[in-house]
């Protein structure tokens, strides 16, 4: 620590030459000149250091002890300083950056979005810009509370918006609008129509004038329940029909799936790696030495400037088994089926499950026929003035 | 026995800074350190010679340096073989 003083302070390398040393030293201690590592160097010749400040208060000493003072070096950091050639740049480098850091930390370097489902990260970014809120704009410049009323007034499809601003760094989290389903006023007059292809299983009306019955084909957007009636004996009504409508349909699915199948089963031996990118692009690959191998991905930093992913790798053996027909209808069969069933609509009954397969080019191919029982019908408003105009032409 | 020397006796205070006695704390071989000396006689590579206010030292050895030096503190480092008081 002393060492590191003296450094910062500077020091000079003497060379005393006379017959007395000695009273050199003793008149310069008196005179309060702190000296260190006092060496004999040859035949009345000695090496010494001090203070550079202290050097200055010699010439007396040197005088009355009748001893020749000669300067061998300079430490520290006073004179490495000094001895820099282009110290105006370094210093007005040194200023810029001061004023650079300065002036960066009063500004938006980063925003992150968060709570957004289906509006993309940068579509809220465009939007704040409209606001004044963008990268690189002064934090002072920003009112948050009146971003967030007027992004609210102007935008429909979000509910709720939060702007904070820490450091740097501007965190924004929204909520998306839920966008409210057409609902037809239960008092307005409205057709049901089919929405998909089929034959009529069950049709119970409550409300309204059926004009197809069960037993017969309809397709999609075909008029099953009529909201308009004229008769001989009444004007022209309009009621708001309702009624239970459930639908035969039949669904086909086709797949192609390979009779060769991989298995792959993990070793145990495990390496990690990290992939860096720096504003967007990728600077440094995460890399293994597996052959085959699965990686889960953890984030460790994600700014719009530098982000860094930590990646494990999983080292692993594959064996490809070749499957016969049956093999390979026996496993992907149920897989696929249970695929099918999850993306049916809700509260869909299936009648039945017919299905076909055929081996072609080293795959196998499955088809799969459902028949279904699923509720339909959708209300259609009626728009009186049309229905008028039409009348009248 | 002085006064001073009764009195710092007594009183229990160290006698170093009293009296100003010369202390002595010698590392090892190769440093000693003396508190409350007066000046420097003799200095070479294998012999220095102290003043103090009651002795003179006589520091024989090899490779002597003063590594730092005082008004009334100095430090000497080097193969010191013998310390004698005149």
């Amino acid at each position: 620590m002393q060492e590191l003083f003296k450094f910062f302070k500077g020091y000079v390398i003497i060379k005393i030459t006379g017959d007395f040393p000695e009273r050199f030293l003793n008149l310069a201690v008196n005179r309060n000149i702190y000296i260190w590592d006092v060496r004999r160097a040859g035949n009345n010749v000695y090496t010494m250091k001090m203070s550079a400040k202290a050097f200055l208060e010699l010439k007396k000493v040197a005088y009355i002890s009748n001893c020749r003072v000669s300067v061998i070096a300079k430490k520290g950091f006073i004179f490495r300083l000094k001895s820099i050639k282009n110290l105006k740049a370094i210093l007005t480098g040194i200023l810029i950056f001061g004023i650079v850091i300065v002036y960066v930390s009063g500004c938006v370097t980063d925003i992150y979005v968060e709570g957004n489902e289906n509006l993309t990260v940068s579509d809220i970014e465009d939007r704040l810009s409209g606001y004044g809120l963008k990268r690189w704009v002064r934090k002072s410049s920003l009112d948050t509370e009146n971003i967030q009323r007027l992004f609210l007034k102007d935008n429909d499809d979000v509910s709720y918006i939060a702007v904070n601003l820490h450091g740097t760094k501007a965190y924004v989290q929204v909520a998306e609008a839920v966008e409210k389903p057409y609902i037809v006023d239960a008092d307005a007059p409205c057709n049901i129509v089919s929405d998909k292809d089929g034959i009529v299983e069950t049709l119970r009306v409550k409300t309204g004038f059926p004009v197809v019955k069960e037993g017969d084909a309809v397709h999609q957007g075909q008029l099953l329940v009529s909201g308009i009636t004229d008769s001989r004996f009444l004007t022209v009504r309009y009621v708001n029909s309702d009624a239970e409508i459930v639908i035969r349909t039949w669904r086909d699915f086709c797949r192609e799936f390979p009779l060769i199948r991989e298995i792959r089963t993990k070793t145990g031996n495990t390496s990690t790696s990290y992939r860096i990118t720096l504003w967007g692009k990728t600077v440094k690959k995460a890399k293994t030495k597996f052959d085959n191998f699965s990686a889960d991905e953890e984030l460790v930093t994600d700014q719009s400037h530098l982000g860094i992913t930590k990646v494990k790798f999983f080292e692993e053996n594959v064996i490809y088994e070749t499957l016969t027909p049956e093999e390979a209808f026996e496993i992907y069969y149920k897989e696929y089926l249970g695929e099918i069933k999850k993306g049916l609509p809700e509260a869909t009954e299936i009648v039945s499950v017919r299905h076909n397969s055929k081996e072609d080019e080293g795959k196998l191919r499955i088809w799969i026929e459902l028949e279904t029982l699923e509720k339909s019908g959708v209300k259609q408003e009626i728009k009186k003035e049309e229905t008028n105009n039409g009348e009248n032409n | 026995m002085g006064i001073k020397e009764k009195l710092a006796e007594k009183s229990g205070m160290p006698r170093e800074i009293v009296l100003n006695y010369p202390k002595l704390t010698l590392i090892g071989n190769n440093e000693l350190e003396i508190e409350n000396y007066k000046g420097i006689i003799e200095y070479s590579d294998t012999l220095i010679r102290l003043n103090t206010y009651l002795f003179m030292f006589r520091i024989e050895g090899s490779e002597l340096e003063i590594s730092s030096v005082t008004t009334d503190f100095i430090s000497v480092r080097g193969k010191i073989k013998g310390i004698e008081m005149l």
